[in-house]
């Protein structure tokens, strides 16, 4: 569906998607989730920008639910679409976030979501 | 809400031994601790002896299950988040132990959310209860209390699930990264709880993130100068001066917590972003380090991610909701109520109390009607009590407290989420909406899991007219499941119906937007057959608690009023609606005035009048539609005052006796012949 390279600020854009949009058996990884009042909970649950989750079903204009980490976490149509991801082509491993997961892919997603910005901005 | 910390004083004696037992050297406690049950070890080897402890962690981390194995009390232990609303309070090493409702974090977002807060800000020691098997998420709220400074311990629960899935953790990593420390347990086994309270009698103040300490910092000076400016800091009686606020306060007040705020007089801080990035950063290294691998996909993780899918969720929710009517409808309400009402009660119990009571009084005497007349105290009220509710309720919990402790829950709130948002609730209204079908008011306790104020009362409303409880639906079911499938699937139908209009009203009329769903689905676990039935006998010794003196007063009013007339006035004033209306027989009016005091009991009512099959069903409609019992208008009263109260009350009579003679027209309409 989407080419596998990331490459300029805007293929990013162009490979964004809502948490909305997700399939199940697919991996996403988190950009930006809006500043409002969801985002702090999430943030207590583990979602965070640059975290992996992995979409286990999805009722179109209903729920997710996804795997993020050792939780499954049921996430609102409304939420859902507030949180931007990109797919991510390769599973890393059975769950969700891969248990390595340091500040190098904290920063990494930080910066994506940072280069998103830029990209929405340049339209 | 205030805990006050002199009700836990700690005696001399006590206060003697604390000091031996804390000397003892770890590995040698348990056998004693065990033996010397008259003298258990007390907590605190310092001088400020240790008065309040509070168990904190994630909702569903098995905080209930390690209260009830501390204090040997029972509270409910169910398998999804957000089971305690309210505090439960125990004693446990002659301290005061607290079980506060699951939090992610500690905040201010709802009710829940509050009580957890208020009772950790007032807190000597605090337990945090963390899920092994949920490391990453769980620590955010660990690493808060780090940042908050309060004396704690870890228990690190779900060991034995962890093993399971083959989770490998380096516990003493865990204790050297936040500095307090660490017990692996296995709450519902028991397993580590001497440990545990080894561990409790020195708790540690943790490692604080370096960001938070600098927020506390900033919040301290800011409150200083403040004190300065004004020359006073709200809420005098507690606080005198900025340097003796509590880390905790200041560290909620850098957060931004506005009722923090509020209560010191100033206005909230503003960093939050920052310490929740930083902290959910830290949370996440933390647990790299810790888990040293493992995290295998096992049956219940599989099964609980299959159940979500609506492909088998559906099938498998359609089959649940089948086995659900097999069992009320099918088993207890006609098999075991044949014979426990019919037989039993009737035939056995009713004859020897009428012939005991006939050697002492003739049968016109008034004390006689009162105890053994046609609503006698010691026949209809037992009667029904206990041979006709009394089952069917005990069915109820007991089908109810294994779809909670499977797991089962959170997925049907997963696949009824679509459906909730179009009456402006999200999927976790299913919760309370299941609850509330096995009873009303405790359930109207449960809707404080909903985030808005708007969901609530939407909840409320829909709890109060149209989610029948399990005594009532009982009696229902012993009405309705005679009359055959199609007359239990046109109740069910109205129902739903009636239920679906006043949700999408409500979310028309009511201003703002509801939330959205963001729950938490834990695996599918076997229930435990011992928390089944203990779950299943509180709640069946509450329903009898709580229904019996209603009962009582209610016959007694009822009985009352039929020796004065009153009754069959009312029956005549009435009498255009009953019979005129739901076209029902006028000696239905008093089943209405019986529904007035509960609703289980007006079904009841029901229950021995002669009815055509056509009446009947009219009548199971408007009884399930009418007013919600005294106990859970009590409780409306108290959780949204008079006005609301009112509403809901004035509202039902209405839906009800409305849908009832619609529904009576309608049956004659289509020309449906009942049996
Ligand atoms: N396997 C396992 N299950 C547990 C343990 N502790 C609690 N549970 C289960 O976890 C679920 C949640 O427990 P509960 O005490 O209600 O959690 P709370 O919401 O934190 O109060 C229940 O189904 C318990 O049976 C444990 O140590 N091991
Ligand atoms: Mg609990």
């Amino acid at each position: 569906m989407f080419s596998q390279s990331v490459k300029t600020a805007t293929e990013t854009e162009a490979q964004t998607l809502t948490l909305a949009d997700a399939r199940p058996g697919e991996t996403y990884r988190i950009i930006s989730i809006s500043p409002w009042d969801g985002r702090e909970q999430l943030l207590r649950m583990g979602l965070v920008e640059g975290s992996e989750v992995y979409c286990i079903t999805a009722f179109g204009h209903g729920p997710v639910a996804v795997r993020s980490g050792r939780t499954n976490i049921a996430i609102g149509w409304g939420l859902a679409r507030q949180i931007m991801v990109k797919k991510v082509e390769k599973m890393a491993s059975g769950v969700g976030r891969p248990v390595g997961v340091g500040e190098g892919r904290w920063f990494d997603g930080f910066a994506q979501r940072n280069r998103h910005r830029f990209g929405r901005r340049d339209r | 809400m205030v805990l006050p910390k002199e009700t836990a004083t700690v005696s001399a004696a006590e206060t003697g031994k604390k000091s031996t037992s804390a000397a003892v050297p770890a590995g040698v406690a348990p056998a004693s601790a065990t033996k010397s049950t008259t003298s258990p070890p007390t907590i605190t080897s310092a001088p400020g002896s240790t008065r309040l402890i509070a168990l904190a962690g994630n909702p569903n981390c098995g905080k209930s299950a390690l209260f009830n194995r501390l204090t040997g009390l029972y509270v409910n232990v169910s398998n999804f988040p957000g089971t305690t609303v309210d505090i439960s309070k125990g004693s446990w090493l002659g301290a005061e132990l607290i079980d506060t409702p699951g939090v992610y974090g500690v905040g201010s977002y709802s009710d829940e959310e509050r009580i957890a807060r208020d009772s950790l800000l007032q807190a000597d020691v605090v337990i945090n209860v963390v899920n092994a098997t949920t490391l990453e998420r769980d620590l955010f709220l660990t690493l808060q209390l780090l940042d908050m400074g309060v004396p704690m311990v870890i228990a690190l629960n779900m060991m034995d699930e962890a093993e399971h899935l083959g989770i490998k953790l380096d516990i003493p990593m865990l204790a050297h990264l936040t500095g307090v420390p660490v017990v692996p347990i296995v709450a519902i086994a028991g397993r580590g709880i001497d440990e545990l309270t080894k561990a409790v009698a020195s708790p540690k103040i943790g490692i604080s993130d370096a960001q938070a300490i600098k927020a506390v910092q900033e919040e301290r000076r800011r409150l200083a100068a403040e004190a300065q400016e004004t020359g006073r800091i709200a809420d005098p009686g507690r606080i005198a001066d900025p340097g003796r606020i509590s880390q905790g306060m200041l560290l909620l007040l850098a957060e931004g917590d506005e009722e923090i705020a509020q209560r010191l007089g100033v206005p909230p801080g503003e960093h939050r972003e920052l310490i929740y990035t930083q902290r959910r950063r830290r949370a996440d290294r933390l647990a790299a380090k810790v888990i040293k691998g493992g995290g295998e996909q096992k049956l219940g993780q599989i099964l609980g991610e299959w159940t979500a899918r609506p492909i088998v969720g559906i099938p498998v929710l359609l089959l649940v909701l089948w086995g659900l009517y097999w069992f009320i409808g099918v088993v207890v309400a006609q098999i075991v109520v044949e014979y426990t009402e019919g037989i039993l009660f009737t035939e056995y119990y009713e004859p020897f109390v009428r012939q005991l009571m006939a050697t002492f009084l003739s049968a016109e005497n008034f004390v006689y009607k009162l105890l053994a007349g046609e609503f006698g105290l010691l026949t209809m009220t037992v009667t029904y009590l206990f041979g006709l509710l009394l089952p069917l309720v005990a069915g109820f919990y007991l089908v109810l407290s294994i779809m909670e402790d499977s797991g089962y829950l959170p997925r049907v709130a997963l696949l009824t989420d679509k459906i909730l948002n179009r009456l402006g609730l999200n999927g976790r209204a299913v919760i309370p909406m299941i609850l509330g079908l096995g009873c009303v008011t405790m359930a109207t306790f449960t809707t404080r899991v909903l985030a808005s104020k708007r969901e609530r009362t939407i909840a409320l409303a829909l709890l109060g007219i149209a989610i029948p409880c399990s005594a009532q639906l009982g009696v229902i079911a012993v009405l309705v499941t005679p009359l055959g499938l199609a007359a239990v699937a046109f109740y069910v139908a109205i129902i739903l119906l009636i239920y679906g209009l006043i949700g999408v009203t409500l979310n028309r009329m009511l201003p703002g937007r509801s939330s959205d769903l963001l729950l938490d689905l834990p695996p599918l676990r076997l229930p435990q057959p011992a928390n089944i039935l203990k779950k299943t006998a509180s709640r069946v010794s509450a329903f009898l608690a709580e229904a019996a003196p209603i009962f009582a007063v209610g016959v007694l009013l009822v009985a009352v009023l039929q020796e004065t007339g009153i009754l069959e006035a009312i029956q005549r004033a009435v009498g255009p609606l009953t019979a005129g209306w739901l076209q029902l027989p006028p000696e239905s009016a008093q089943a209405f005035v019986m529904g007035l005091v509960r609703r289980d009991f007006g079904a009841a009512g029901l229950y021995s009048l002669a009815m055509t099959a056509h009446q009947k069903l009219v009548a199971s409609i408007t009884i399930t539609l009418f007013v919600p019992c005294i106990a859970s208008m009590l409780v409306l009263f108290k959780e949204r005052g008079v006005r609301d109260a009112l509403a809901i009350f004035l509202g039902s009579i209405f839906v009800a006796i409305g849908t009832g003679g619609l529904v009576s027209r309608l049956i004659y309409l289509i020309g449906w012949n009942l049996p």
